[in-house]
């Protein structure tokens, strides 16, 4: 598996969450029992949080995302910053670089970036000082590294041992970082079925060389899996060819009662939202027991914590402050 | 000026082998020593254990930023680094900001281009926009060597045809690059695994096969002499043997880049190995050399893209594609051929031909090789001085390339151009 240097530090710590490829199985622990004393509300909080700053750099759209990083970041007793880029310097043609340049000169500590190209968290990861972690809270079709980690967060709290489990991601993978960090993780933690439904528009090609086995039909995929991972559909993929118009993908691709029948009946069933009621998901199914997106939404806010904790506290050793 | 170069391996791409011996230069020209004998060096050149050679010709180059107007001063220094750097002679193609329809930006750029030749390769049509067919032969004795669209295809396909059929009886040179522009739509990477991995917005070998199995179908029908200029996939490879085995006259080329790097090399997300067309798989790579060696793909170019630092401070996708590739050519050439040698015996006079003597062929210019009569554009090359390329010292403006800090066994020691001494070691 390929490890992207830049995230560490030469010593091993994680410097900044870029990806979960490569990611080591005792970081993601570390994470989780982090998360989990903050569920738990035995987590003591590093002071270096109290005089740091936290800023959010979204060119895209978010509600979850943005606002489970404000508030974990808040309860962490940092400063919060939010650049809303439609008033920013970049409509007025700032580049990224020149903005991430200036909030670092801001001392900022922790940036939470979200950027339509892939790759633009490893670049501003780039070109920030030493003082400066970055978190890729989603970054074009590439990664989605906090939200695949809440998922597996969720998944752990229903089954103890990930190396039993068969999981099924479905939908839109092609388009999808959280498709992509979730199969880095699941493949991290051990998960020996990790299956892909999708039709073949919206598989990218040479998938199975993540260590993926693709199902083109929905039925076959769900058989016997103990969790189904539900991506969004962007609607306007079906404008660009990739799907035909009307209600097809849900005729075929739905999780709805009948097809869930196919999983385990202990399945669970997760969404990284915003969901679609009647295109990935009928709406009894998101509403029943069996959907944990809104407990998806909370661990969110517990992992997030956690990561930024790690990387302030990181920054505090490399800086000689603890 | 009369030159002698002494105790060198002459590697002459119309001979067979590598041969010891003298090269005498006289007012710009090789001539034969037998007919010489009167003949009084002013200048002896000591070539012992280096090899002489033609000068490299480039049959796709840019010497200007993209995204811009060409600039003479600019254009100017980017002609004087190809010149540096081993290159006789740069084609350069038509694009959405010059057309070779006879500015006077770039007829001044091609006067004053000389010793170095600048060949324009006209556009098709008027301004390249695809639309109204170009005077060919008004550019042609304007100083095109061949027509193209560049990068930027032409969609009406009774257009083309019309091109293609007058091309053809008027006998002069297409020049096609081969992408489906539907196909390409913002990709970055070859569409495998790395793209997949990295969610990058990707290109697929079939951009560059539709395409060629399009142009093959209309050559064939038309009869017009055609170059296929930067093939990257195995498959176009298959596709050219296929149409050459039916007798086709075509040739076709191989940027070098795409000899050495492969998608891998990205990494993680390093904008120096953004090009277009994408760096392929190893396969792809493999093929590409063997094409090379069998003669299917008839010779190498730069694809040199002049870039500022900013052009690549971006995210990747976002990046602009290209690399600064003239000061590495002849370097990396070389390699390939030091590398393939290491497995089979490959002939260096052949080897050199692809970069020297057929450009000029498939363009229909003469030189590119040492027998006499030929004007003395040459190069000496010491094959053994290993060294570490550094971009600080590229002759070439722009520095965004990825071969700085790579290993080299071949340098420049001197270059000769129209028989005077450019450079000297």
């Amino acid at each position: 598996m390929f490890k992207h240097k830049l995230q560490y530090y030469p010593d091993g710590s994680l410097k900044h969450l870029l990806t979960l490829e490569g990611l080591s199985l005792s970081h993601i622990h570390t994470i989780f029992d982090a998360a989990k004393k903050i569920s738990t509300h035995q987590f003591n909080p590093s002071k270096a949080h109290l005089n740091s700053v936290v800023a959010t750099l979204f060119y895209e759209p978010s509600t979850r995302t943005r606002t489970t990083f404000e508030i974990a970041a808040q309860k962490l007793q940092a400063h919060v910053v939010n650049l809303t880029i439609s008033t920013s310097s970049a409509q007025k043609g700032e580049t990224l670089r020149d903005t991430v340049q200036n909030l670092a000169a801001m001392q900022t500590n922790v940036i939470i970036l979200r950027h339509p190209s892939s790759g633009a968290a490893h670049f501003v990861a780039e070109q920030v000082p030493h003082s400066v972690s970055v978190i890729n809270a989603g970054d074009g079709c590439h990664a989605h590294p906090t939200q695949a980690l809440l998922d597996m967060y969720t998944i752990q709290q229903h089954y103890k041992d990930f190396k039993q489990l068969s999981v099924a991601i479905v939908g839109d993978v092609y388009h999808s970082r959280v498709a992509r960090s979730q199969i880095h993780a699941l493949t991290t933690l051990g998960v020996p079925d990790i299956r892909v439904i999708a039709p073949k528009t919206l598989i990218p090609t040479e998938l199975s060389s993540l260590g993926v086995t693709v199902y083109p039909d929905l039925t076959s995929g769900l058989k016997g899996v103990d969790v189904i991972l539900l991506l969004r559909l962007q609607q306007e993929r079906m404008q660009s060819g990739k799907l035909p118009i009307g209600n097809n993908y849900y005729q075929h691709y739905g999780l709805t009662k009948k097809t869930l029948e196919y999983a385990k009946p202990t399945a669970i069933v997760m969404h990284p939202g915003p969901m679609n009621r009647g295109v990935e998901i009928q709406s009894e199914i998101a509403d029943s027991s069996r959907a944990l997106i809104l407990e998806q939404v909370t661990n969110g806010i517990a992992i997030r914590m956690a990561i930024i904790d790690t990387l302030i506290r990181n920054q505090a050793i490399m800086q000689g402050g603890i | 000026m009369n030159i002698k170069i002494i105790n060198g391996t002459l590697i002459c791409p119309t001979e067979s082998s590598p041969k010891q011996g003298e090269l005498w230069i006289s007012s710009g020209k090789i001539i034969a020593p037998h007919h010489a004998a009167d003949f009084k060096a002013d200048l002896v050149i000591d070539a012992t254990d280096k090899w002489i050679m033609p000068s490299a010709v480039d049959l796709k180059g840019r010497v200007h930023l993209p995204g811009v107007s060409i600039q003479y001063d600019n254009g100017i220094k980017e002609l004087s680094a190809y010149q540096q750097t081993g290159f006789s002679q740069v084609t350069c193609f038509p694009n959405h900001f010059h057309c070779f329809d006879g500015t006077p930006t770039i007829d001044k750029l091609v006067q004053a281009a000389n010793p170095i030749k600048l060949t324009p390769v006209g556009a098709l049509t008027v301004n390249n926009l695809g639309e109204q067919l170009n005077d060919y032969q008004a550019l042609h004795q304007a100083g095109c060597v061949a027509f193209s669209s560049g990068l930027k295809p032409i969609t009406d396909l009774t257009i083309l045809r019309s091109a293609y059929d007058l091309l053809a009886s008027y006998g002069y040179l297409l020049i096609i690059c081969p992408q489906e522009a539907t196909l390409t739509k913002n990709g970055c990477a070859h569409e495998g695994k790395i793209a997949t991995r990295l969610g990058l917005k990707s290109i697929s070998r079939t951009a560059e096969t539709v395409s060629l199995v399009q142009h093959l179908s209309l050559i064939e029908a038309t009869g017009v002499r055609a170059h296929f200029t930067g093939l990257t996939s195995a498959d176009s490879i298959d596709l050219i043997r296929h149409y050459k085995n039916k007798g086709l006259n075509i040739t076709c080329d191989v940027a070098i880049a795409h000899l050495h790097l492969t998608e891998v090399d990205i990494g993680e997300f390093n904008a120096l190995y953004h090009v277009n067309p994408p760096l392929r798989a190893s396969q792809d790579l493999l093929a590409l050399k063997k094409g090379l060696l069998e003669g299917v793909i008839d010779a190498i170019v730069s694809d040199h893209c002049p870039l500022n630092a900013s052009h690549k401070l971006a995210p990747f996708e976002e990046t602009l594609p290209g690399m600064s590739l003239i000061d590495s050519f002849l370097k990396l050439c070389l390699k390939t051929h030091q590398d393939l040698s290491l497995d089979q015996n490959i002939s260096l006079n052949l080897w050199v031909a692809k970069f020297t003597l057929n450009p000029l062929t498939i363009l229909g210019l003469p030189g590119g090789t040492l027998q006499p009569s030929n004007q003395a554009n040459l190069l000496i090359v010491d094959p053994k001085l290993e060294h570490l390329q550094d971009q600080t010292g590229f002759h070439s403006q722009f520095k965004q390339s990825p071969f700085h800090q790579w290993p080299f066994s071949h340098e420049i020691s001197h270059i000769l151009s129209n028989g005077q001494v450019l450079y000297s070691q």
